[in-house]
């Protein structure tokens, strides 16, 4: 009779993708089985009925596992966010004619492309929410029993022995299990399926999008570069005339009249002052220039893990189609470099 | 400091500098001219505006005024160049929010679905019944031994039971 079992609970683990803690919990139904011999639904023979149950439903058919596609839309959208938020900012801190104007309607364009990036998080979400609730069916199966156990207590209906409306409940879960592997599967199927050229639409043309917003940014950012520079804006003119005056003087040095010494030595100090500006004012072109830097890096990673992200989707659906695995390794990879420069974006 | 940029550096004389200001202004016409201006033509051009300015000497008379001219130039560049980004992003904006909402639909399906297969609609009755069940139970026990104070309170309670339980359903019913 064990040996029927085992043999049964050996089919069900090898039909397919594995359910083993389905297959774990049957055996131990069983194991309790043989120690408590209840007479009603004898655990053993629940067992053996789950195993069998479970080859006959298809042997736990695992949903495609949607978390790292999700996982990477929410770094990606929040990418978008934080990329269309540091430039609207940037640009109105322009000293452009209308660089209010401009602020304004880039924000009522990039709250279009916000708004579009949240349903593709809900979209994803909407993935995980279905595979999540295939994960926990046994656990909910569990569940829904203690809490109908408690209202049988409360309302003090007589309930079988325990050991049988485990083995019971063991079997609901089994079942439970396996129809809902099999809904998530269908249903993330149907909607990889039905959601791959729309998702693709919206990769490309928020590739081309987020190219347009580095090329506003770098409009700004040439903007504030020159603003530092006009600032003080004969600084570099007036440093090299000071430097060709000290040279012409220098060169002559040994024949120099007194007051020409006297005027190349307050030149030098002239120089001094002038080079102590020139470097601060380097300093500020450095900051606004580390500051670009960091916001273009952003925004060209969430523009080249658009192209990632739309054919991640893709081979998604088309393995889930084909009955494969597939690795969305580089696309988990894109996730963790995205969210690290948001971090340094948010930082600045 | 980078040296004065090899166009600038002959320019002595305010006539010198003002036919070197007014090239600059015909190229920006002919940038600003295509639809969208190209954007490496205009960080150039807004370079050598501000080179213009960087580089030329204050104290040949009339040259301020040539800066503010190359100024008011660069800035209208600027933001031409960035008024015609914005505008191409307009252009796509209705493509874009009509794939959204095809992803929208389908997220409410899926999420409809998950609703479905957690058993939200039981997970979310059987607490109830079981509160309006024991708040029945007391009231029974009550109305067998109790005070009119306490047959009072407790006859609330198991009211206040059974209403949670009628909204849970209401709820379920409309949902």
């Amino acid at each position: 009779m064990y040996a029927h079992t085992n043999t049964a609970l050996a089919i069900a683990s090898r039909g397919g993708m594995l359910c083993p803690m389905n297959t774990q919990r049957a055996l131990n139904t069983m194991r309790c089985g043989r120690a408590r011999a209840v007479p009603s639904l004898p655990p053993l023979f629940a067992a053996l009925f789950a195993a069998l149950l479970a080859v006959a439903l298809g042997a736990c058919t695992v949903p495609a596992d949607p978390r790292p596609f999700a996982d990477a839309t929410a770094a990606l959208a929040s990418a978008v966010k934080t990329s269309g938020q540091a430039v609207e900012s940037q640009l109105r801190s322009s000293s452009l004619p209308s660089a209010g104007e401009h602020a304004d309607s880039l924000h009522v364009e990039w709250s279009a492309r916000i708004a579009v990036m949240e349903q593709t998080v809900a979209y994803a979400d909407g993935l995980r929410q279905v595979y999540d609730a295939a994960a926990d069916s046994s656990k909910l199966v569990h569940q829904i029993a203690a809490d109908v156990s408690s209202i049988a207590a409360a309302a003090g209906i007589v309930m079988p022995p325990a050991g049988a409306i485990a083995g019971g409940i063991d079997i609901a879960a089994i079942v439970y299990q396996n129809i809902n592997n099999a809904r998530a599967a269908a249903t993330i199927a149907d909607s990889l399926q039905y959601a791959d050229k729309a998702l693709a639409g919206i990769a490309h043309h928020l590739e081309a999008d987020t190219a347009k917003l580095r090329d506003i940014l770098e409009l700004a950012h040439a903007d504030a570069r020159s603003r530092v520079e006009l600032a003080d804006k004969n600084l570099d003119l007036r440093f090299e005339q000071t430097r060709d005056a000290i040279s012409s003087l220098a060169s002559r040095a040994a024949t120099l009249p007194v007051e020409d010494l006297e005027r190349l030595s307050s030149l030098n100090g002239v120089v001094d002052s002038q080079a102590a500006l020139v470097a601060a004012r380097d300093e500020r072109l450095a900051e606004v220039d580390a500051r670009f830097a960091a916001q273009a890096a952003l925004i060209d990673a969430a523009n080249g893990a658009m192209t990632d992200w739309s054919a991640a989707h893709s081979r998604l659906a088309t393995a889930v189609r084909e009955h494969r695995t597939v690795s969305i390794e580089s696309l988990v990879q894109t996730t963790a470099e995205l969210r690290e420069l948001i971090r340094k974006v948010r930082d600045q | 400091m980078s040296p004065p940029p090899a166009e600038f550096k002959p320019l002595k004389t305010f006539a010198q500098w003002r036919e070197k200001l007014s090239d600059l202004l015909d190229e920006a016409d002919a940038l600003g001219a295509q639809d969208p201006s190209p954007q490496a033509g205009v960080l150039k051009l807004n370079r050598r505006f501000t080179d213009f300015q960087v580089w030329s000497p204050p104290e040949v008379t009339g040259v301020e005024e040539l800066d503010s001219i190359a100024e008011n130039a660069r800035l209208a560049l600027l933001d031409n160049a960035v008024g015609d980004r914005i505008r191409e992003l307009a252009n796509t904006r209705s493509v874009l929010l009509t794939l959204g909402k095809e992803l929208e639909r389908r997220a409410e399906q899926d999420r409809q679905t998950a609703s479905s297969m957690r058993m939200d609609k039981l997970t979310a009755t059987l607490p109830k019944v079981n509160e309006a069940i024991q708040a029945a139970l007391a009231l029974k026990q009550v109305i067998d031994q109790a005070t009119d104070k306490d047959l009072a309170a407790t006859v609330e309670k198991a009211l206040d039971g059974l209403q949670k339980l009628r909204e849970t359903v209401e709820d379920i019913v409309r949902a």
